[in-house]
């Protein structure tokens, strides 16, 4: 299944450029940390399996933190106002990156091959694969050139990805991607036993400019994925409001208010947090709810990556 | 300035966009429903105030354009400082911004001039008490009662005087429908810079200088156009391109859009029509600001 890149018998004599021959070890120099502690098992007759899979550990530990389970409320009406129909859902604990996966890690992705290896992707995209281009017609984000992102923004998270994108990434790593109830709990903390806690913002309950980066911010632009941690979540997770909204694994199905169904021109996705350009502070907090055709590459769009609590270590 | 006062002793104004003459109290235009505050004004500053027209055919997005960028300049104090005159002047933006925070757009503009939405700022970039000031006077224009002014010229006699005055243009051109392929934003933004083109026309091979931005508007549904503006224009309106480059002298291509996710509420309504009323989702502007910016700095 994982077939690619280091395979000994592909044409030009296996890895690409850079990218080490041993499997075990390409994983850790392609931060699939993910494949590395939930299917480490195969490789425990490898020589520095022990050394390998503990960096893996501590990667992650040093990348994600623990959401505690929880529950959430959300809208199912395109206006949220008191009253309105909701349905709430239950979530169990997991881990959440702590940022948004950056140009840097996508880089790694990409240099993979893994834009040209069909296995990875979903078969029903696969017409659509070829249009998953840079501004130079090289595979990748849609904002790159020559198949390679800007150096100055190796730092800042990926954009142009459409939400196969994000979420192949993410299966190619080892994780997936949150669903739209999972993101909610852990920008709004209401944590099951303090039943009526919910914040507004993942810092509390009033928009702060400083916190995040919204248009008010003033920036015009993403920052590196590590900037505002005064806007962090108790977990020290960054950036969940702001920057760039994020692709969930959930499909966006709501209705107006008078109950009939809104649709998109394709599947919308949900995406959640509010982005760098968000005007309206309203729609840049833990409970705003919106969506985006699944194929669309915006400049405002990202995606961070999720481990089952239980698959750590495993 | 000989339009601030018919006559020496008489207590009338007369208007500067379509020079009807109106009683000093009053707020708007009899005529033409421009904001009277503009004549005032200059009476006290000594200065005329520059006239910014916002172009386009019914449904381009004008309203939702300027809305936003009304809304902009009023909030961005690190870019530009703008001042409304008038309550009425802001009408326009607190009109848009209620309804893209309900997600749905504002109602067409009506066709008579005296229900248009003036707005009256005095704007100047950010840095320094020396960068200049400008007056600006923007109304939002029924896109129908522009199309039947191209039609028949002299129908809309406001709107002639105002191109006139106008010391730049904004085109707005719906860069959706010409991506899929329509030729009626080419050939009304076509009709429009003819139009133009003959009102300022001096001599016959003397390009027009008055500066025109082209803003390719609903650019979200054609996110190609933001990468190379230029080349969407000579690609899906190549006849509004070839007019532009061989007719007037200050040109320049935008692209934007102020919608970040559109949807659409579908069903049947009351009557059992299938319709499709379209929802944004959530806001993201993108190039708003920009072509104002080329624009101001240029007229
Ligand atoms: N996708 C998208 N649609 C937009 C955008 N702006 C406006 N629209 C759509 O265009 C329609 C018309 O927008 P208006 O701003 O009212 O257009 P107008 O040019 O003022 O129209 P008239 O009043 O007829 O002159 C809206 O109802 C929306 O459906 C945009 O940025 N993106
Ligand atoms: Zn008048």
């Amino acid at each position: 299944m994982l077939r690619g890149f280091w395979r000994q018998d592909s044409p030009g004599g296996g890895g690409r450029a850079g990218i080490d021959e041993d499997p075990l070890r390409a994983h850790m120099q392609l931060e699939r940390f993910g494949v590395i502690v939930t299917r480490g098992e195969k490789w425990r007759a490898h020589q520095d399996y022990e050394t390998i899979f503990q960096s893996a550990l501590d990667a992650i530990d040093q990348r994600f933190s623990l959401v505690p389970e929880g529950f959430v409320s959300m809208p199912t009406t395109i206006v949220d106002e008191p009253g309105c129909p909701e349905v709430d859902y239950e979530t169990e604990p997991f881990l959440l990156a702590r940022t948004c996966v950056t140009n840097a890690q996508y880089q790694k992705f990409v240099d993979s091959g893994a834009y040209e290896d069909l296995e990875i992707w979903p078969e029903s995209i696969w017409p659509h694969l070829i249009g998953f281009q840079d501004l130079t017609g090289k595979a990748g984000p849609r904002f790159w050139r020559g198949g390679r992102h800007d150096p100055s923004r190796s730092d800042h998270p990926v954009v142009g990805i459409c939400s196969y994108e994000a979420a192949t990434y993410a299966a190619w790593a080892g994780f997936r991607l949150p669903t739209e109830a999972e993101w909610q709990m852990a920008a709004s903390w209401r944590i099951r036993t303090s039943a009526h806690v919910f914040r507004r913002y993942p810092w509390g309950d009033s928009h702060d400019p400083r916190r995040c980066n919204t248009w008010a911010s003033g920036k015009g632009g993403t920052v590196p994925v590590g900037a505002h941690t005064e806007g962090a979540a108790p977990n020290g997770v960054l950036q969940l409001i702001g920057n760039v909204w994020e692709w969930t694994s959930s499909d966006f199905e709501v209705t107006d208010e008078k109950g009939r169904p809104v649709v998109g021109d394709m599947l919308l996705k949900s995406i959640r947090g509010g982005a760098f350009d968000t005007y309206f502070s309203c729609q840049a907090t833990s409970h705003f709810r919106t969506g985006l055709a699944c194929l669309a590459r915006p400049h405002n769009v990202g995606f961070r990556c999720v481990l089952d609590a239980g698959r750590r270590g495993n | 300035m000989g339009w601030m006062q018919a006559e020496p002793n008489d207590p009338q104004l007369r208007c500067m966009i379509c020079d009807a003459l109106n009683t000093v109290d009053v707020v708007v235009c009899s005529e033409c429903s421009a904001p009277m505050a503009l004549v005032h004004d200059s009476v006290t500053q000594g200065r005329a105030p520059q006239i910014v027209s916002v172009l386009g055919d019914s449904n381009v997005g004008k309203t939702v354009y300027l809305g936003f960028l009304l809304d902009m300049l009023s909030q961005r104090a690190n870019e530009f400082e703008a001042i409304p005159k008038g309550a009425y002047s802001v009408d326009m933006q607190q009109n848009v911004v209620a309804s893209m925070t309900q997600r749905t757009f504002p109602a067409k503009t009506a066709m008579e001039p005296d229900r248009w939405h003036w707005a009256y700022y005095q704007a100047r970039k950010a840095g320094g008490r020396r960068s200049k000031w400008y007056d600006l006077v923007m109304p939002d224009l029924a896109g129908e009662s522009l199309a039947a002014e191209i039609a028949n010229p002299a129908t809309y006699k406001v709107i002639r005087s105002l191109l006139g005055k106008s010391a730049g243009s904004m085109l707005l051109v719906d860069a959706a429908l010409a991506a899929n392929g329509a030729t009626r934003p080419d050939f009304f933004a076509l009709k429009m810079m003819s139009y133009i083109d003959s009102l300022f026309q001096t001599k016959r091979d003397a390009k027009v200088q008055t500066p025109i931005a082209i803003v390719l508007c609903k650019a979200d549904h054609c996110p190609e156009s933001f990468d190379d503006t230029r080349r969407f224009v000579q690609g899906s309106l190549n006849r509004l391109w070839n007019l532009c480059e061989s007719r007037f002298a200050t040109v320049e291509y935008f692209a934007c859009s102020s919608v970040g996710s559109l949807a659409y509420a579908t069903g049947a309504d009351d009557d059992g029509l299938e319709f499709a009323r379209p929802i944004p989702l959530h806001t993201s502007l993108q190039g708003i600001l920009e072509p104002f910016e080329w624009l101001i700095s240029r007229i």
